[in-house]
């Protein structure tokens, strides 16, 4: 079966550049907002998103729907985006230096983001932070982008049991991380 | 079953992913069990908080930027294709005229020439080159393009 996104990025395959531009439109805040908690750095998670779309766009002549267009997508943004924390610990490692104190993806809060929201989204994305990569990515895969286990098991190339494992194991860190934040 | 196990299941009773004989039996645990209960509320507001968290929003010039990108890599692989390119019989014949000090509207009379016939006809093209004649004829700074033109019809004439 070829979903609407896959349809799209046939007609672009096939020279209909306003199929790529919708494409483009739709994922452009997906992708950055899932690599922006992966990789908890706002520009290297804008260049990335840049990276991902670089490579859809590259790859266009050679595109079969093997996979839904979404698998496809965040497997390739998960991937870039592992690479960049891996360099990250590299650069940490070599240097000694610190590393950088990664504050919230977006620093302005709505008008009607009241204080308690705000507070436990803030207690949230530290606890997210702390998260193991690829529990993290299972779990933003899941919670936030809406993903199926099998096209998370798909874009993280592992098992659905995995997965679900990924997922589990990330719960309970962040409920036990929210639990004594909490109680502090 | 235990509730560590019952709890294992909580995340699949929210996702609606339990078979209809495990959601009732865990139903009627939680009626009964108030720790189970407690477990699924803050399984609830972790689900709720999670899908709380505002999406980040690219930049105005995010696309701008992306086409840039986009176009700067198609004018790299162009000049590396060309780098990379062994030098064929335009090349060299720019080259010479331009060692000629020939430029502006000779060198342009001649690319067009050139251009109008050159990929189509490779032979052609390294034919002339190999025809010593020819070549110097190019080589000539008072040469008359036209003449040149005269000269690869007439050869492609002979080859008939």
């Amino acid at each position: 079966m070829v979903d609407d996104d896959a349809r799209l990025m046939l007609a672009f395959r096939d020279g209909d550049r306003r199929a790529f531009e919708a494409l483009f439109a739709r994922y452009t805040p997906r992708v950055l907002t899932f690599l922006t908690r992966l990789v908890r750095d706002r520009a290297r998670a804008e260049e990335l998103t840049q990276d991902v779309f670089v490579r859809i766009y590259n790859a266009a002549d050679r595109y079969e729907p093997k996979a839904r267009f979404s698998t496809w997508i965040f497997g390739i943004a998960h991937n870039l985006g592992l690479n960049e924390l891996a360099r990250a610990h590299r650069r940490y490692e070599q240097s000694g230096a610190p590393l950088e104190e990664l504050g919230s993806p977006d620093p302005a809060p709505g008008a009607d983001d009241k204080l308690e929201a705000q507070q436990l989204r803030v207690r949230l994305e530290r606890a997210l932070a702390k998260l193991p990569e690829r529990q993290r990515a299972a779990l933003l895969l899941r919670s936030e982008q809406g993903l199926g286990y099998e096209e998370i098991a798909q874009a993280l190339d592992t098992s659905v049991s995995s997965v679900k494992s990924l997922i589990h194991r990330a719960r309970e860190a962040l409920l036990a991380e929210l639990d004594e934040e909490g109680a502090k | 079953m235990t509730c560590a196990e019952r709890r294992a299941a909580l995340l699949g009773y929210l996702d609606e992913e339990l078979g209809s004989a495990e959601r009732a039996e865990l139903e009627t645990h939680l009626a009964g069990c108030e720790a189970c209960r407690a477990a699924l509320a803050a399984e609830r507001r972790l689900s709720g908080a999670l899908a709380a968290l505002p999406p980040v929003a690219p930049p105005r010039d995010f696309e701008a930027r992306f086409w840039a990108r986009i176009a700067r890599e198609k004018d790299g692989a162009r000049s590396a294709r060309e780098r990379d390119a062994p030098v064929g019989w335009r090349e060299r014949l720019f080259s010479r005229r331009a060692a000629l000090g020939l430029g502006g509207a000779a060198a342009a009379a001649v690319a067009l020439v050139l251009a109008l016939r050159g990929p189509a006809e490779p032979d052609v093209d390294l034919q002339i080159f190999a025809n010593g004649e020819d070549f110097e004829l190019l080589e000539d700074p008072d040469l008359d393009l036209i003449e040149v033109v005269d000269k690869l019809e007439a050869w492609d004439g002979d080859q008939g």
